[in-house]
């Protein structure tokens, strides 16, 4: 009993990282139809720009987390504009095999730079202890700005002109343009976004876990099932996912084996796309 | 037109020209650097004409087609291992056909689920039925589990052994480029290329989708699982990094160089990629894969028909004869 | 005479609209149906229903006296239905007679698959019957929209079938094209003997060339009668908003 609802904390815990992290993908999905491949590369970058900030520079690794912002809407603006604008619209097997090419760039272009052995940002090393349960203090802040951010972000979605835009065209691209929502800018805008909360999730992997860039691919996987779970560009779907799969993988090592998560996010990837492709949140068609 | 004629058409004369030169290689140049140059290059270039059968003719994007050389070579080993007391000599054709058979009877199950699965969603459900499934084997004692599984207790060594494997490799390479270029002319070949352009309107028009599809992915499947299972007894090893992701980057790579779908393309891409790769790989670790992630972006930008392709688009008249 | 096509108490739901209700018409054999109705009326998803695109939640379809509601859509198409597309989509990667030879192999010839040389002669034949020889080799996308949509209509007529299902064939063509496209749709009923039905807007079209028409709105028939006399019923002159049928 006590294992199990240390499993259930665990994967809250780390679920709350994978759904921000999936936060990211679901937007830029649903909105723009783009599938980012290159996801869990942004992710990991995001980590070692935290770990060189604070190895290298001492900064607060929570000071780090909010300069993911910046970070993103560089590194989203850059690639969006050179890349991903030429490309949207057309076939889903080019903007796949796009963003394809993009991480393997990315991957290689990390392992060349920085080398592949794990690294973690060393800061706060202690647990709580609740009634025999433990709580990494890193995990817990991690959680805490998840929730921040998300309800930052639901705000910016509900509350703002950018936020109500970007929702108008998720409904309907046309009457959008139609509208006058400049959807060229917008769709920009929908790309920052989705780095800056991938890289975000990346600076929090950093202070909570060890990380390498061959996980890049695994964090890609995740974001994608939460995002296949939740539904697509459905951010509440994103962060109920993201629970999901981090409960069902601490389930799996906890009372299997580690090395047996592929299988059982696997096995849920593909039980949603048989039975239900549209998520928990989504609308289904037909 | 006969077998024979065929060998008169452009396409083919090529591709059987490069297959009697790597013919020569061993008689004329020995077992050296070149041999094993040959060798792995005719690795390469079966596997992509095999995950052609699948991304290239019915466009369905295979990011998990390494799964099928790890279980080909899984299948040589496990079957050496299980169903043999002792040292045997192996009879090198049975252990590959079975190494091709097993992981097609694997595609076709996993395949009618899901080839249901369209777009981005089947990439990463193949992606991730590649992680599952060597979890599986990286789990599974009986096979060597994470450490993997030797197979010298299980085989007789013969001398000579390293070119059985080269051939057989050729042997593969001719078989695939034939299956291919065949393919595209008949009726199995306009039912996938229907599917690539328009799957709902294919069904329409009286294609078995579902049929046609498996058949595709069934096909790439025993194609990588010869290759496997004959990787598997020349390296008298087998181990879970046979399910390594980088391999299919690669396989992409070629692919989209060479020509997406055409006969000819992986042939000719895996030429220039692995001669590009064996260059680069000495100097930087991973210049060589940068340059091939840069290489996939600009193709797909830019010349998203690769070599094949983009010459048949700028001169039609090359249409008939370069496939 | 037992109905050709046959089309019976169908429904079809999406959540909670309603596209479709109980909906019931025939087709004999060699007839040309027209049907007509404002957008959003439920054509085009009947037209889904009869080729087994989707499922009607309540009725039955039958194609020459056999059920197909429920069958996957290849082996509806199989019974001897083929159809074109509203928004046009032929193979656009494939050249025109490749797109046409599609049409041929996965048809029928005398009751069987056609051989190769038996497919590319009938696929030469349609070619030819929709003037598009010139064009033989060029890819289907480098096309213009009549091209086009002559090419979807020789793909069906290459299937060596009866029953041909027209959605909006004339849409978007100049009145020169309309008058070629009517002529045409009236050849493949005398030259052929196919039994057509057609989805169209264009009123002058539909009224000359149909033995009867079909109207719908909001999802039920409204009408089914000659030309003529849905011309004058205020039903139909209703739904189309006091439109003037020319």
């Amino acid at each position: 009993m006590i294992l199990f609802v240390q499993a259930v904390i665990n994967g809250v815990l780390i679920g709350s990282i994978y759904g921000l992290s999936a936060l990211g993908l679901t937007l830029v999905w649903g909105i723009m139809d783009i599938v980012n491949l290159a996801h869990g590369e942004f992710i990991i970058l995001g980590a070692f720009m935290n770990y060189f900030l604070f190895t290298l520079l001492g900064v607060n690794p929570l000071v780090g987390v909010l300069l993911a912002i910046p970070a993103g809407v560089v590194v989203g603006g850059v690639i969006h504009l050179l890349f991903i604008r030429r490309v949207i619209g057309r076939s889903g097997l080019t903007t796949l095999l796009l963003t394809f090419g993009l991480s393997v760039l990315g991957n290689n272009i990390m392992l060349q730079l920085f080398a592949g052995e794990p690294r973690s940002i060393q800061w706060i090393r202690t647990s709580l202890e609740l009634w025999g349960f433990f709580i990494p203090v890193t995990r817990l802040i991690a959680f805490c700005l998840v929730l921040a951010m998300a309800a930052f972000l639901f705000y910016f979605l509900e509350r703002t002109y950018p936020g109500k835009a970007i929702r108008a065209i998720m409904q309907d691209s046309e009457a959008a343009a139609a509208m006058g929502i400049p959807t060229g800018s917008i769709l920009l805008l929908c790309f920052i976004i989705g780095t800056v909360l991938a890289m975000m999730a990346g600076t929090l992997v950093s202070i909570v876990l060890p990380f390498q860039p061959a996980f890049a691919l695994q964090y890609t996987i995740t974001s994608f099932v939460i995002t296949v779970v939740g539904g697509l560009g459905r951010p509440a779907g994103a962060l109920v996912g993201g629970l999901l799969v981090g409960i069902l993988e601490s389930f799996t090592g906890t009372f299997i084996s580690q090395a047996y998560t592929p299988i059982t996010v696997s096995v849920l990837l593909i039980g949603f796309l048989l039975v239900r492709p549209a998520g928990l949140f989504g609308y289904s068609t037909r | 037109m006969n077998a024979f004629g065929y060998l008169t058409r452009p396409t083919p004369l090529v591709a059987m020209a490069v297959c009697a030169f790597l013919a020569l290689v061993p008689p004329l140049f020995g077992q050296g650097d070149l041999f094993g140059f040959c060798m792995t290059m005719m690795f390469f270039i079966v596997l992509a004409y095999s995950l052609n059968m699948v991304t290239g003719f019915i466009g369905y994007l295979d990011f998990g087609h390494v799964v099928f050389l790890g279980l080909g070579a899984y299948s040589a080993g496990g079957l050496l291992s299980l169903f043999s007391e002792g040292p045997v000599s192996y009879n090198p054709y049975v252990w590959v056909i079975l190494s091709g058979l097993i992981p097609a009877v694997f595609a076709v199950l996993v395949g009618y689920p899901a080839l249901r699965i369209r777009g981005a969603y089947f990439a990463i459900a193949t992606y991730s039925l590649n992680l599952a499934v060597q979890a599986v084997f990286f789990n599974w004692e009986i096979f060597g589990g994470s450490e993997g599984l030797p197979l010298n207790r299980y085989l007789k060594y013969v001398e000579g052994r390293e070119i059985w494997g080269y051939y057989i490799y050729l042997g593969a390479m001719v078989a695939a480029f034939w299956v291919s270029y065949f393919t595209l002319k008949k009726k199995l070949g306009f039912g996938f290329r229907a599917i690539l352009n328009d799957e709902d309107a294919a069904a329409c028009m009286g294609v078995n989708t579902t049929a046609y599809k498996i058949t595709a992915y069934a096909m790439g499947a025993f194609f990588a699982g010869i290759i496997g299972g004959t990787y598997g007894i020349f390296q008298n090893f087998v181990d879970p990094d046979n399910f390594r992701i980088g391999v299919s980057i690669e396989l992409f790579v070629i692919m989209m160089v060479g020509g997406v779908g055409t006969a000819l393309g992986p042939m000719l891409g895996g030429i220039i990629f692995y001669t590009i790769r064996d260059l680069l790989i000495i100097q930087f670790s991973h210049l060589h894969l940068i340059i091939f992630g840069a290489v996939v972006i600009v193709i797909v930008m830019f010349i998203p028909g690769g070599l094949v392709g983009s010459i048949r688009e700028f001169w039609p008249k090359s249409r008939r004869y370069l496939e | 005479m037992a109905a050709y096509l046959e089309v019976k108490n169908v429904t079809k739901r999406f959540g909670g609209i309603t596209a479709v209700r109980n909906v019931s018409f025939e087709v004999s054999k060699k007839e040309i149906v027209g049907l007509i109705g404002p957008n959003g009326a439920g054509k085009t998803t009947l037209f889904n229903i009869i080729t087994g695109v989707y499922k009607p939640d309540e009725g039955e379809v039958f194609i020459r006296g056999k059920r197909v509601d429920g069958l996957p859509v290849y082996r509806v198409a199989r019974q001897g239905i083929r159809r074109t597309y509203q928004i046009v989509r032929p193979f656009p990667e494939m050249t025109v007679f490749e797109n046409i030879t599609v049409g041929a192999l996965f048809g029928e010839s005398n009751g069987a698959s056609p051989t190769t040389e038996e497919a590319e002669r009938m696929a030469g034949d349609a070619m030819r019957f929709v003037e598009l020889g010139n064009k033989a080799e060029s890819l289907a996308k480098n096309l213009n929209l009549g091209e086009k949509k002559r090419l979807e209509v020789a793909r069906t007529l290459a299937a060596g079938v009866e029953i041909i299902l027209l959605d909006e064939s004339l849409a978007g063509l100049n009145p020169f094209e309309v008058d070629q496209a009517t002529i045409l749709i009236g050849r493949i009923r005398s030259e052929l003997g196919k039994t057509l039905v057609i989805v169209e807007h264009v009123m002058r079209a539909i009224m000359k060339i149909s033995d009867r028409v079909v109207a719908l709105h909001h999802g039920e028939k409204i009408a089914d009668a000659p030309p003529a006399e849905i011309s004058k019923d205020p039903r139909v002159i209703d739904a189309y908003l006091g439109g003037v049928v020319h």
